[in-house]
């Protein structure tokens, strides 16, 4: 039997030649010079944003449409909307190539044509973005809401996330406590408002109970809260699909607060604190079973889920100051990951997964920042009097917290005002409140 | 065969085992086919070793003296001094006659001849030969592939410079020549060193780094900052503007939002009409970075 057979013979010199040029692929190629780029100078992607073209939208709701998406991109730091006026071609109909050179003029980086329309009820709109400098289209998209409000931020998460990779956060939707003052009385009540400070509205309007640590589901369906009466503490359920209701759930004896949903939404996580000994413990929204997670005698307080829902940040004083530990779902393997100075309060967990937020007391003064979930890499991004209550946006990379200055002479109370940061820590923003802001909670505003 | 089997009993075993045992008893082809085989393993051999190696640690061809720019000035404007000047270091470093010093100002090659030991007038000759036929081929090989741009590529940050090889020199032209032009005042040495002409020097790649940090607008605050790094391959024309541009990861364009944001923005740190270009690169050195690798990478900014 001969080695190869004859068809073998014909058939092996083809898979050898097939073989070697896959190879040739793979050769390194000639030795080049190779420079590496180690420094930058951060700029804003700067987009023009010509006028839209509409059917059926008045123009001026297209202008407020406009106006929004300006806002939107020019308040993210990261993308910065080109004055109108600069631009040579003040319209851009949506399938016309645009003359690149004119926007080069205007110092754009990228164009966004736009067209918006209205049918069966729904606002619609169509992009087209741009690239000015690489002269070619990023992408097309088609978007519809039920408001054109909605759909003004809809078509900024849209370029936001295509120029900068990461999801968009502008349709979204803050919970916060309002206060305002009449005749030296405090009111407390819960509000909500769009990411931009529209639609503000209140949810509670009790006198005699203070609210405190609103918290949004993740799913943006529902919220928490924690209700302060006379006598007794509680924890509320508000649930948005079913106009507003809000229920009080049975947690338990004693003090109940610090509540916040697990990433599914259908659970809480809480402190209990009976005979002044604070632990932590989950109530199941379904079951209605509860679970205790800290047996110690010091205090545990302020839980937060990892968005995986395997793991819980939480404050403790067992090492003599309050410090941030982390510990399984099932409240194993504790471990300390801040030690820092100070005193820390408050853990929130990334949606991103990779930091936790936090608010530090030292020497009298507060100050919000985030490290790693290992506790490294610590970082304060702003500091001052009294700065608390840190709230990720739902894509990990803005926080929300309230800053109250120092009480002027002569006043009985100061302003406290919602604050944005994002994780690089150098764009500061304020959002607009009517009156008094604390404790906010941020979500999208509807399920994503 | 039976001397094989003696000698190595299992290597026998293998041969039989794959039908070889007698090579006479096969035909033509198969005997080619089974050289082909052996070739493509030594290919892919060879290939992998290539892969394995880093190339910025490959020996050097011959021993290198690294210096700083502000010596190399030094050295050049030496060299560029009249012969007479010339003849004067080198006579008071010899400490030669007068009497030939005057005869090397006449003739220096016969002066070098007449003092060097035997083997090195052969080398010197050899120089000289070498010098001559470089003079006559001078357009041509300014073109032609420069062979020490392995060694310039591992040399060209600043940052990465490495101990130089001690290696004895080998029969290298170029070195040769560089040795010969730059070390005329100093022949008791053995080192040989790259002129200006053929590496970028640290200012130039500074100049060049500093022009592209105006232009790059890193992506600060993404998630996974250590994963975006991104490698660009340029082509780059003649008077250093850009001609083509491509990313090295395409794959990874298509699939990750955050990488290819982060590859746009440095893809458009070379757009032909941005601020950067043409790049600023020492026109007379296009051989060295008419290709070039730009890495663009955001991790030192935030301490990574």
């Amino acid at each position: 039997m001969p080695f190869f057979s004859r068809i073998q013979c014909l058939q092996i010199p083809a898979l050898l030649t097939a073989i070697f040029l896959a190879l040739l692929a793979f050769v390194p190629s000639e030795a080049q010079l190779r420079i590496d780029i180690l420094q930058g100078n951060f700029q804003p992607i700067r987009i023009a944003i010509p006028n839209s073209e509409n059917k059926g939208f008045s123009s001026a709701q297209t202008n407020k449409i406009q106006a929004i998406i300006e806002a939107d991109l020019n308040r993210s730091g990261l993308i910065s909307v080109v004055d109108r006026a600069s631009l040579i071609y003040k319209n851009l109909p949506l399938d016309v190539v645009p003359d690149f050179s004119a926007f080069r003029l205007a110092n754009a980086d990228a164009v966004l044509s736009l067209e918006l329309s209205k049918a069966r009820g729904k606002h619609k709109a169509t992009l087209q973005i741009w690239d000015v400098r690489l002269q070619r289209p990023l992408s097309r998209e088609e978007l519809d809401a039920k408001s054109w409000r909605i759909l003004a931020h809809k078509i900024s998460d849209a370029v936001y996330q295509r120029l900068t990779g990461e999801e968009g956060y502008f349709n979204s939707r803050i919970l916060y406590v309002s206060e305002t003052i009449r005749k030296r009385r405090r009111w407390k009540r819960l509000a909500i408002m769009d990411y931009d400070g529209a639609n503000h509205r209140f949810l509670t309007n009790a006198r005699r109970t203070i609210v405190l640590n609103p918290r949004f589901a993740p799913n943006g369906r529902a919220a928490i809260y924690t209700a302060l009466t006379k006598n007794s503490s509680s924890i509320r359920l508000i649930d948005f699909s079913r106009n507003n209701r809000e229920k009080v759930l049975p947690l338990g004896k004693g003090l109940v607060y610090a509540g916040r949903f697990s990433p599914d939404s259908k659970k809480i996580i809480y402190a209990n604190s009976i005979s002044g000994n604070s632990e932590i413990f989950t109530y199941d929204l379904t079951s209605g079973r509860r679970r205790r997670l800290t047996i110690h005698p010091a205090i545990d307080t302020s839980p937060s889920f990892s968005p995986d829902g395997d793991y819980i940040a939480f404050v403790s004083d067992r090492s003599g100051r309050p410090q941030i530990y982390t510990m399984t779902s099932r409240g194993r393997n504790v471990q300390r990951v801040s030690f820092a100075d100070g005193a820390f309060s408050t853990p929130v967990w990334s949606p991103r997964g990779d930091k936790i937020a936090f608010t530090r007391q030292l020497y009298g003064r507060f100050a919000v920042g985030a490290m790693a979930i290992d506790g490294s890499d610590m970082r304060i991004f702003t500091d001052g009097f009294r700065i608390e209550g840190p709230s990720w946006a739902p894509n990990g990379r803005v926080l929300v917290f309230f800053k109250k200055n120092r009480t002027p002479k002569g006043k009985t109370i100061a302003r406290s005002r919602l604050l944005t940061v994002d994780v690089t820590g150098r764009f500061l923003r304020e959002l607009a409140t009517p009156h008094n802001a604390y404790d906010p909670s941020w979500s999208y505003a509807e399920q994503q | 065969m039976s001397k094989l089997s003696q000698a190595k009993p299992s290597l026998a075993k293998f041969l039989h085992s794959l039908k070889i045992s007698s090579i006479a008893e096969r035909s033509l082809s198969e005997i080619m086919l089974l050289s082909a085989l052996a070739h493509l393993i030594a290919f892919i051999a060879i290939n992998i070793g290539a892969w394995l190696i880093p190339s910025n640690i490959t020996p050097l061809p011959t021993s290198v003296e690294i210096i700083s720019e502000k010596q190399l000035q030094q050295r050049l404007t030496q060299f560029r001094t009249s012969p007479k000047k010339k003849a004067e270091v080198e006579s008071k470093k010899t400490q030669q006659p007068k009497q030939e010093q005057e005869k090397e100002k006449e003739d220096e090659k016969t002066v070098e001849k007449t003092e060097q030991p035997k083997p090195e007038v052969k080398k010197v000759a050899k120089i000289e030969k070498k010098k001559a036929e470089q003079k006559v081929k001078k357009p041509a090989t300014q073109e032609s592939k420069d062979p020490l741009e392995d060694l310039l590529s591992s040399l060209e940050d600043d940052s990465q410079i490495e101990e130089p090889s001690e290696e004895p020199s080998n029969d290298n032209g170029s070195i040769e020549d560089a040795l010969d032009e730059a070390f005329t005042d100093n022949s008791e040495e053995t080192t040989a060193f790259l002129s200006s002409e053929q590496i970028l020097t640290p200012s130039e790649l500074a100049a060049f780094r500093k022009h592209i940090y105006a232009c790059w607008s890193p992506p600060i605050g993404a998630p996974s900052l250590k994963n975006l790094v991104v490698d660009l391959h340029l082509t780059i024309d003649k008077f250093a503007f850009v001609t083509d541009v491509r990313v090295i990861d395409r794959q990874r364009m298509a699939s990750d939002p955050f990488f290819r944001s982060a590859a746009e923005a440095a893809l458009r740190t070379l757009a032909t009409d941005g601020a950067c270009s043409p790049l600023k690169l020492p026109l007379e050195k296009y051989n060295l970075w008419q290709k070039t690798i730009l890495r663009f990478d955001p991790r030192r900014l935030f301490g990574l």
